[in-house]
C-alpha cells in the first residue's frame, strides 16, 4: 500500500482473525493489509460486524491476530507477551470507544489521571480536559455527565499520555449529530496540534470527508480505498 | 491518592452491605478462634503457673500404712526427684444447707509448714501451728460458699467421730482446681479439704509416724511408667493399692478433659465460618469482575498490566476481611473475657487471666488474609485472562441447555418463573452446593449450640423423672439400725420409705481399680432405682452386683467376670463378688447389690446410710422441718429444691451461650443469603426489568428471584440437622465419660429453633433484596449494555 507523504508508523499485512462468540466462529478478519503513517488522519469504513473493530483492536494491541503481521515503527507486534503489549498500549497508544468506558467511581480529572499516572511524558489531567473544553467540569463524575461530555472526558484520557497513534472506535456512535461533531472538533484539534496519528472507525460515511485518507471495509476485508484531495473541516459534515 | 485507589475507596462504599456482611463472617471466625484459643492458652499457662509453683506431683499413690521412714525407700527409686508422704483420711462434714453432707479429705501438713510437693495455696488467714490441737486450712471454695473464714469452727466426721475443727485460714490446691469426686465435678458447697499438721492428723486418726498417701516428682527426662512399678514394687508390703500418673488424679483428669474439648472447639468453630468467608468472597468478587468486565477491558487498554489490576481487586478483598479481623479480634477479646469469667467459676486458679497473645493476633489476621485470598484467587485469575479485546464486546449470553428436570418433563408442571429459578440454579451447581452448605453450616451450629442444654435435661430427666423418685432424700451421719427407718415411717405425713446402704468402696479387677460407691437397694424398690438411659429399670440381682456399663469398661471385666471390692470405710476388709450384669447409667460410675447382698459382703447386719421418702406435697415442708430435727439425721433434701437449683445453674448459662451461637449463626445465614441474593439480582436485573417490560408484576419478578433464594435455603436444611447431629456427637464424645454420660438426644424444639433461626435470617435478607427488586430502574437496566 503506497503510504506517500507519511511514513508508516502502523501497519498490518494480511492479518486474519477467527473468535468463538458463545457457540458460534466468526471469521472477524479476512487477509486484511492497512498502514497508518506519521500524523496521518485515517477514517476506517464500513458497515456493522464488518471487522473494523476487531483491527483496531489488534493494531492497538488488545488483541492477536490469528496470522499475518503487525508492525509498530518496524518492529513486530503479533509475537509480542503480553508484557510488551502492555508496555505498548501504556506508552504508544490511546484509545477511544464509542460507550466512552469511563470508571464510573472517578471522577472526569481521576478518569484522566489513571493514563497520566503511569505514562513516561503524560500532560497534566488539567491540560487534557481542556485541550477537549472541559476546563470546567473536572470534578464531575461521569453519570453527572452528557454523552458528548463524556466521551470528551474519554479522548482527553486518550491523548493525555501524549500517544504516538490515536485510535477511535465509533466515537460519535451513541452521541447525537452535534455533539458528535464538538467530539470530531477535538479529534481534529488533537491530530493537528499533537500531531497523533489518528485512526477514527465508522460506519457514518460523512465522517470520512475530514480524513487524509479513507479505507472502506466490508466482511473482514479491506473493499477500496481513496485519498481526499482536502480534508473537510468539521463544520462542513453533516449527517 | 492514586486514582485506581480513590476507585478502590469508591468500589467499597458502593459495596458496603456486602461488604459489612462478610466481614462479619470474617469476624465471627476470628472471634471464636481469638476466644476459643486464648482462653485455652490462658488456661493452660494458668495450670502450668500454679503446678510449677506448688509443686504438682506425678504420680500418685494410695497405701495401707507405712511408716514415714520409708519416704527415703520412695526418694532413692532412680528416676524420682522428690518425695511429699502424707497421712490422710476421708472426711464428711454435714452441713445445714446440703441434703447429704460434704465429702472430702483431710490432709496432713509437715512440721515445717511447706509440703514439699501439691503445697496450698493460702488466700485467708495462716497455716496451722505444730502442736496446737485441731487448727485447720480449709479450702477456699469450700469456705467461701459457706460464708466461713479464719476463727470459724467446723464440724466434720472423722472414722464415724464428730470433731471439731478451728479454721485458722483458707487455701486453693492445685489437687482442687476442678472441684470432683468420684461421681462427677460438683459444687464447691459440697467438696471438703481440710489440711492440718501431722502430729494432729496422728492423732485424730490414731497412727502415729505413719503415712497412707506418696506423691512423687518426677525427674526430667525420666520414665514414669518406670517410676510407677518401682513405687508399685517398694509399697506392695505395705498395701499398696496401685500407683497412677497425673491422669488418675480427678482434678487434673477433669481439668484435661475440659481442655482437651476446648481445643477441638478452637479448631472446628473458627474453620466453618472460614469456609463460608471464601466462599461468600468468591461468590462476590466473581460478580464485580463480571460487572466491571468492561472497566478492566479499558484499564489493560490504558497500560494497566494484569498484576497491578489483580493487587487492586485483592486489595480490596483484602481491606474487607481485614475490617472482619479487626471485629473479631474486639469481639474475641469481649467473649473470651467473658469466657473465662465463666469458667473462673469452676477453675480454681489463684490466678486465672485472660491474656490474647502476640501469637492470637498473627494467627487470626494470617487466617482472615488467607480466608481473602483463597477467596477471591479464581477471581484474580479471570482478571488475569480477560482479553482486553473481548471484553469490550458485550458477553457472549450465558449458555443454558435443557436440564436434567426438563427431560424428566419436570418443568411441564412448572410455570415459566419456575423455570427460569430451577434452569439457573442448574446452570450453576457448585454455587447452588455452597449456599446450601452454608445455610446447614448455620444451621448445624445452632443444632450443635444447643444440645448440651437437650442432654442436660435428658440427664435431668433421667436422673429425677426415673431413677430418683423420691419427693425427700434423708442422709444419716453414719450407718445406722433398721429401725431408724421405722422412726421415718411414723412422721405424719409420710407415705412410703425405701431405706439405701451405701458405702465407698475401691473395686478392682487386673490393674484396674476406681474408688466408687457401693449401693444396696431395697427389693421392690420404687422410690430409687438404678435405670438405664432410655428409662429403663435394672433389676437388682439375687447374687453378684452390677456395674456402671463404663465402669465395666474401665475394668475390663464383663457379666460373669470376679471383681475384688475393698471397704474403705472398714479397713483392711476385701472380698470378690461376680459381676451379675451392666446397668447403662448416665451419671458417674457405681456399684449396685441388693441390700442383704452389701450386708453379706461387708459381714455387717443390716443398717442403713439413708432413705428415699413418699410424701404428701401438703405436708412436705412440715415433714422437712420434723425428720431435720431427729438424732443422727445429716441432711434432708426435697427432690423439688434439688432440681430448681439445678435449672437455675444451667438457666443463666443457657441463655448466654443461646444469645452468642444465634448471633453467629445469624451471621452465616444472612451473609451466604444476603450476598447470593444480591449476586443474583445483579445478575438478573435485565432479566427481570424485561419481565417487567413485559407486564409482569414486581410479585411475579421478586417469586422468581425469592424463590431461588428459598430454594436454596430449604436444600441446606435437612443436611444442616445432620451435620448438627454429627457436630453433636462430637461434644458427647470429648465429655469425660467417668462422670456423666451425655445422652445423644436432640430434642425436636432444638430442630425447630435451629430451622427457625435459618429462616428468619432468610427472610430478613430476602426482604432487604426485596425492596431493591421493587425499585429496580427499568429504563435504566435495559440502557446500559450487557452485564
Amino acid at each position: 500500500m503506497p503510504i506517500d507523504a507519511h511514513s508508516p508508523i502502523l501497519s498490518a499485512e494480511g492479518l486474519t482473525k477467527v473468535y468463538r462468540m458463545g457457540e458460534v466462529d466468526v471469521h472477524a478478519l479476512r487477509g486484511v493489509d492497512v498502514a497508518l503513517g506519521e500524523g496521518e488522519f485515517v477514517v476506517l469504513l464500513g458497515p456493522s460486524g464488518s471487522g473494523k473493530s476487531t483491527l483496531l483492536n489488534i493494531l492497538g494491541g488488545l488483541d492477536v491476530p490469528t496470522s499475518g503481521h503487525v508492525r509498530f515503527r518496524g518492529e513486530e507486534l503479533g509475537g509480542a507477551s503480553e508484557r510488551e503489549l502492555t508496555r505498548y498500549r501504556r506508552e504508544h497508544v490511546g484509545f477511544v470507544f464509542q460507550f466512552y468506558n469511563l470508571i464510573p467511581s472517578l471522577t472526569a480529572r481521576e478518569n484522566v489521571a489513571l493514563v497520566t499516572e503511569i505514562a513516561p511524558h503524560p500532560m497534566s489531567p488539567v491540560e487534557a480536559l481542556g485541550l477537549v473544553g472541559l476546563g470546567e467540569r473536572l470534578d464531575h463524575f461521569p453519570s453527572q455527565l452528557s454523552g458528548g461530555e463524556q466521551q470528551r472526558v474519554a479522548i482527553a484520557r486518550a491523548v493525555a499520555k501524549r500517544p504516538s497513534v490515536l485510535l477511535c472506535d465509533e466515537p460519535t456512535g451513541a452521541l447525537d449529530a452535534s455533539t458528535g461533531r464538538r467530539v470530531l472538533e477535538v479529534l481534529e484539534t488533537v491530530n493537528r496540534e499533537l500531531g497523533t496519528a489518528t485512526a477514527v472507525i465508522t460506519h457514518n460515511a460523512p465522517i470520512a470527508a475530514m480524513a487524509d485518507r479513507v479505507v472502506t471495509f466490508g466482511d473482514g476485508r479491506v473493499t477500496g480505498e481513496r485519498r481526499n484531495e482536502r480534508r473537510a473541516r468539521v463544520d462542513e459534515v453533516s449527517w | 491518592m492514586r486514582s485506581l485507589d480513590r476507585k478502590l475507596w469508591r468500589d467499597l462504599w458502593h459495596l458496603r452491605t456486602q461488604a459489612i456482611t462478610i466481614s462479619l463472617v470474617v469476624g465471627a471466625a476470628v472471634a471464636s478462634y481469638v476466644c476459643v484459643s486464648a482462653a485455652c492458652e490462658s488456661l493452660h499457662r494458668s495450670r502450668d503457673d500454679y503446678y510449677a509453683r506448688e509443686r504438682f506431683a506425678d504420680v500418685f499413690v494410695m497405701l495401707e500404712a507405712a511408716p514415714r521412714t520409708l519416704a527415703t525407700k520412695l526418694a532413692s527409686i532412680a528416676g524420682v526427684a522428690q518425695v511429699a508422704v502424707t497421712a490422710e483420711e476421708p472426711v464428711r462434714a454435714p452441713m445445714a444447707s446440703l441434703r447429704e453432707p460434704a465429702t472430702g479429705r483431710l490432709m496432713s501438713l509437715p512440721p515445717a509448714g511447706q509440703a514439699v510437693l501439691n503445697d496450698i495455696f493460702l488466700t485467708r488467714g495462716r497455716r496451722p501451728m505444730p502442736g496446737v490441737a485441731r487448727e485447720a486450712v480449709v479450702l477456699d471454695s469450700f469456705a467461701t460458699a459457706h460464708g466461713l473464714g479464719p476463727g470459724d469452727t467446723l464440724d466434720i466426721i472423722v472414722r464415724e467421730r464428730l470433731v471439731t475443727v478451728r479454721i485458722v485460714g483458707t487455701a486453693m490446691s492445685p489437687e482442687y482446681v476442678m472441684l470432683a469426686s468420684s461421681t462427677g465435678v460438683s459444687k464447691p458447697d459440697s467438696i471438703v479439704a481440710l489440711w492440718m499438721t501431722e502430729d494432729v492428723v496422728d492423732a485424730l486418726v490414731g497412727k502415729r509416724g505413719a503415712f497412707n498417701r506418696a506423691a512423687m516428682s518426677v525427674q526430667h527426662g525420666a520414665s514414669i511408667d518406670a517410676v510407677i512399678a518401682s513405687v508399685d514394687r517398694v509399697l506392695k508390703p505395705y498395701g499398696g493399692r496401685g500407683a497412677t500418673d497425673r491422669s488418675g488424679q480427678l482434678s487434673h483428669r477433669y481439668l484435661e478433659a475440659e481442655m482437651g474439648g476446648l481445643e477441638g472447639m478452637a479448631t472446628v468453630v473458627p474453620l466453618i465460618f472460614l469456609a463460608v468467608a471464601i466462599f461468600l468472597v468468591n461468590v462476590v468478587m466473581s460478580r464485580i469482575v463480571e460487572l466491571e468486565r468492561e472497566q478492566i477491558a479499558v484499564l489493560k487498554a490504558l497500560g494497566y498490566a494484569n498484576l497491578r489490576l489483580a493487587q487492586h481487586y485483592l486489595a480490596l478483598v483484602l481491606l474487607i476481611t481485614s475490617v472482619g479481623a479487626g471485629i473479631g479480634l474486639a469481639a474475641g477479646m469481649w467473649l473470651g473475657e467473658e469466657l473465662v469469667a465463666l469458667y473462673a467459676k469452676y477453675f480454681r486458679f489463684p490466678v486465672f487471666e485472660f491474656e490474647v497473645t502476640a501469637g492470637h493476633v498473627f494467627v487470626a489476621l494470617g487466617a482472615s488474609v488467607l480466608a481473602g485470598v483463597l477467596g477471591v484467587l479464581q477471581t484474580l485469575r479471570s482478571v488475569m485472562r480477560l482479553p482486553p479485546a473481548e471484553a469490550m464486546r458485550p458477553a457472549a449470553p450465558p449458555v443454558y441447555r435443557r436440564s436434567l428436570l426438563d427431560r424428566l418433563r419436570i418443568h411441564r408442571w412448572l410455570g415459566q418463573a419456575w423455570r427460569m429459578v430451577l434452569r439457573e440454579m442448574e446452570r450453576r451447581p457448585a454455587r447452588l452446593l455452597f449456599s446450601a452448605l452454608g445455610i446447614a453450616a448455620a444451621i448445624a451450629i445452632l443444632v450443635a449450640g444447643r444440645f448440651s442444654f437437650d442432654a442436660v435435661e435428658a440427664l435431668l430427666d433421667v436422673q429425677f423423672g426415673a431413677a430418683e423418685r423420691g419427693d425427700v432424700q434423708v442422709q444419716f451421719v453414719a450407718a445406722r439400725p433398721t429401725e431408724a427407718i421405722h422412726a421415718l415411717e411414723h412422721v405424719p405425713g409420710v407415705w412410703r420409705v425405701e431405706p439405701m446402704r451405701s458405702t465407698p468402696v475401691r473395686v478392682r479387677a487386673g490393674h484396674h481399680a476406681r474408688t466408687v460407691v457401693l449401693t444396696g437397694h431395697p427389693e421392690h424398690a420404687s422410690l430409687h432405682r438404678v435405670v438405664t438411659a432410655e428409662h429403663r429399670v435394672v433389676p437388682m440381682p439375687w447374687d453378684g452386683v452390677v456395674l456402671t456399663t463404663e465402669l465395666g469398661r474401665i475394668l475390663g471385666v464383663e457379666p460373669g467376670d470376679d471383681v475384688d471390692l475393698e471397704f474403705i470405710e472398714s479397713p483392711g476388709r476385701r472380698t470378690t463378688v461376680r459381676v451379675a450384669g451392666f446397668a447403662d447409667e448416665l451419671f458417674g460410675l457405681s456399684v449396685h447389690a441388693r441390700m442383704a447382698k452389701v450386708e453379706a459382703l461387708m459381714g455387717t447386719a443390716p443398717l442403713v446410710t439413708g432413705a428415699s421418702l413418699a410424701v404428701d406435697g401438703r405436708m412436705l415442708d412440715e415433714v422437712c422441718e420434723r425428720i431435720g430435727a431427729m438424732p443422727g439425721v445429716a441432711s434432708v433434701a426435697t427432690r423439688r429444691s434439688a432440681l430448681a437449683l439445678f435449672e437455675e445453674q444451667t438457666g443463666e448459662n443457657m441463655r448466654t451461650m443461646t444469645f452468642v451461637i444465634v448471633i453467629f449463626a445469624s451471621i452465616i445465614a444472612i451473609g451466604v443469603v444476603y450476598n447470593n441474593a444480591r449476586v443474583s439480582l445483579s445478575t438478573r436485573s435485565r432479566e427481570l426489568a424485561s419481565l417487567r417490560v413485559l407486564g409482569f408484576t414486581r410479585a411475579e419478578i421478586s417469586r422468581i428471584l425469592l424463590g431461588e433464594i428459598f430454594l436454596q435455603a430449604a436444600l441446606g436444611v435437612l443436611p444442616g440437622l445432620a451435620f448438627g447431629r454429627v457436630l453433636a456427637e462430637g461434644i458427647a464424645a470429648g465429655a469425660d465419660a467417668e462422670s456423666f454420660r451425655f445422652p445423644l438426644v436432640i430434642s425436636s424444639e432444638t430442630y425447630a429453633f435451629a430451622v427457625l433461626v435459618a429462616a428468619m435470617s432468610t427472610v430478613v435478607s430476602a426482604l432487604i433484596v426485596r425492596r431493591r427488586i421493587d425499585h429496580l430502574d427499568l429504563i435504566g437496566v435495559l440502557k446500559t449494555r450487557g452485564g
